[in-house]
């Protein structure tokens, strides 16, 4: 097991600290480091608010208590982390975040204005090209029966104030 | 005989042909709504309400009774197939029941679901003819201080559930309790925490979109990060429904399911909630394939869901008797009940013995409409399964999206429910498991307000927890356990403690 002082004869200075830096950046040590930016977050936003004492808890104890904990936690990983098999982070799938979540956004921006078929329809379809394996004939004939079966259960079936078709017009 | 007597009552109340039918149509209609990703028993519950209004009181309760079971059932069937918990005692059968799904074990999943909380119903209904009134007595024992331990001991068994890091677990839980405290705190007369001057917030995070998002989107978006194909599901589905000795070896983590959940269910607040968390521990303490649970462990999926289902008949009494709710869907039943002109009171079972005898009974009823509908059904979602996944998992995002505009008929909560998964997916590129999370979450502003009150009657004396007997025996049982939890795993390979799955 290694640990980051390795002596490398190389005449290339900064090619060592990267290496050094990079190696610390294990999933640990980062979940670590969130954790403790989130407590120490959590206490700043609570700052306007009082502790008061402990015959009379105020509203802001119960948050201090846990952003304590939690920013405990994550320095105990921090530190464990230099000790144990460094993890690193694998890739993110960069297609399938940006389309999933572009269609959650657009669901939701489309809703209203124009109704729910198109609305799950479109939808659909943004949120089925998120993989590399969709095929769009497929999307499209999918996305239409999506379209009917969300407006046949919950605007026909269980009578639920959504507008069905687009309202801008 | 008391108990003889309470039954025939029940009976004579509950197997009417036009109760039957109720019944029948809301077991039929929560299984259908429950089922579908975005709709949890919430808000399948809220959603179905409307058509009770009609009936008279007793057949409106009857039905309610059978769409909460249909929902929670259903609610366990998303779980088990898509990895979306609808409500928070769901959260556990996520974690066997999913797993086993993975590997083409799903319809066992759900029989043995099914078949568990069947006999839970069971051995709960004959519990509660027998011992429902003297019962009602004891949860009126428990103070502040024993409902803050008990609390605290529940999500102690949240953490145990970990098959990862327990320290990764325990920080979720805690995570848990802090994002439970964002929007508006009552017990200070609407103090705003944490919201970040925005509207939205002040109301809080709302627990449905909260688990859509985690566990749902979540689960999507690392699908799809997997580059190998995720078509283990068609794994030779020989078996669909449990084999007898799936049956047999389910047994014992049913029996005791049911006597956890029993227990656990009558005592007043969050006791119905913890139920499946503590028999999942128990199951895993006690197995001698411990390995097992997290990767399809059948007892993993048959002790919780038996618990649940014990639990959730059990809770009727506290519930009845002292209009205490262990849950948001248990609110909602309140609502619902009151909306009929029943107030929840200690003399409900007095007063109205026709209602109180009627409802356990065709609870039952109930359970075994659940079976009948249920397990010629497991072929259908299995079959579910078998759609591509590049085809399915859009459909389960524009019904959750659906599922979370319902919730308020706001499109921020659409919104909510990207963050949501995002976070979701962030945790599980960490190694964090959200469950943990999801408990800590729902038990927050209890545990919070019980230690507030606490104090304040102790008048800031921190022993008080110590000084009660019935708080002082959980807390030597949280700690207990929680020592048995770290050390297996401080003997193994130290180099493994902080490593995920």
């Amino acid at each position: 097991m290694e640990r980051g002082y390795i002596v490398v004869k190389i005449d290339n200075a900064s090619a060592i600290k990267s290496k050094h830096i990079k190696h610390y950046l294990t999933v640990d040590f980062i979940s670590g480091a969130f954790l403790i930016i989130i407590g120490a977050g959590a206490i700043v936003s609570s700052a306007n608010l009082e502790l008061g004492q402990l015959a009379r808890p105020g509203p802001a104890i119960f948050i201090w208590l846990n952003s304590v904990l939690l920013a405990a936690i994550g320095a105990a990983l921090c530190v464990f982390s230099t000790f144990t098999e460094p993890v690193y982070l694998a890739q993110w799938p960069v297609r399938g975040i940006l389309f999933v979540t572009a269609g959650i956004l657009s669901f939701s921006l489309m809703l209203h204005p124009l109704g729910m078929l198109a609305t799950c329809f479109l939808s659909f379809i943004i949120s089925g090209l998120a993989t590399a394996k969709s095929r769009p004939p497929e999307l499209l004939v999918s996305g239409a029966v999506m379209a009917l079966l969300c407006a046949g259960t919950f605007a026909l079936g269980l009578d639920l104030p959504i507008p069905l078709f687009p309202t801008i017009f | 005989m008391d108990f003889l007597q309470h039954l025939g009552l029940g009976a004579a109340v509950a197997l009417t042909a036009s109760n039957m039918l109720y019944c029948f149509i809301g077991c039929l209609v929560g299984t259908l709504i429950g089922v579908l990703p975005g709709l949890g028993p919430i808000a399948t519950i809220s959603i179905l309400l409307p058509i009770t209004f009609g009936l008279d009181p007793i057949g409106a309760l009857i039905m309610l009774a059978g769409i909460y079971y249909g929902a929670q059932y259903g609610g366990s069937t998303t779980a088990i197939l898509l990895r979306i918990p609808g409500e928070a005692n769901s959260v556990v059968t996520v974690i066997d029941g999913y797993a086993m799904a993975e590997q083409g074990r799903a319809g066992i999943a759900l029989g043995i679901a099914a078949i568990g909380s069947f006999i839970a119903g069971c051995i709960a209904t004959l519990f509660i003819a027998a011992v429902g009134s003297p019962l009602a007595t004891i949860a009126i024992r428990f103070s502040a201080a024993s409902y803050f331990s008990l609390m605290l001991m529940g999500l102690v068994f949240a953490v145990t559930l970990s098959h990862g890091s327990v320290v990764k677990s325990l920080a979720m839980t805690i995570l848990g309790l802090l994002l439970s405290t964002i929007g508006t705190d009552i017990a200070t007369a609407g103090t705003r925490r944490l919201t970040f001057g925005s509207e939205y917030l002040d109301s809080g995070i709302n627990f449905s979109l909260l688990a859509m998002g985690l566990f749902g989107i979540g689960e999507i978006l690392k699908n799809l990060g997997q580059t190998e194909e995720a078509e283990s599901t068609t794994a030779g589905i020989g078996r669909i429904l449990p084999s007898w000795s799936d049956i047999r070896n389910s047994l014992g983590a049913i029996l005791r399911g049911t006597g956890i959940g029993m227990f656990l269910g009558i005592l007043p607040g969050s006791g119905a909630v913890i139920s499946p968390f503590a028999s999942y521990s128990v199951e895993k303490r006690i197995s001698r394939t411990p390995e097992k649970f997290g990767h399809g462990a059948i007892q993993g999926v048959a002790g919780p869901e038996s618990a649940n289902n014990a639990a959730a008949q059990t809770c009727f009494i506290p519930l009845l008797t002292l209009g205490l709710p262990a849950s948001a869907v248990m609110a909602l039943m309140i609502g619902a009940m009151t909306l009929q002109g029943i107030t929840p009171g200690p003399n409900v079972m007095n007063s109205r013995p026709d209602l109180f005898w009627g409802m356990i009974v065709s609870m039952w009823v109930g359970n075994l409409f659940l079976i009948i509908i249920n397990l010629p059904l497991v072929r259908v979602w299995v079959a579910l399964l078998k759609v591509p996944y590049r085809i399915l998992f859009p459909a389960i995002i524009v019904f959750c999206c659906m599922g979370a505009y319902t919730i308020n008929n706001s499109t921020d909560d659409v919104m909510m429910l990207a963050v949501f998964g995002l976070l979701g997916f962030a945790f599980s590129k960490f190694s964090f498991e959200p469950a943990p999370l999801l408990l800590g979450f729902v038990l927050g502003s209890m545990i919070e307000d019980n230690l507030r009150r606490s104090l304040i009657m102790s008048q800031g004396d921190m022993a008080v927890f110590f000084k009660e007997p019935l708080s002082l025996a959980l807390l030597i049982i949280t700690a207990i356990l929680l020592i048995f939890t770290i050390s297996p795993k401080l003997r193994t390979n130290r180099n493994n403690i902080f490593q995920g799955d």
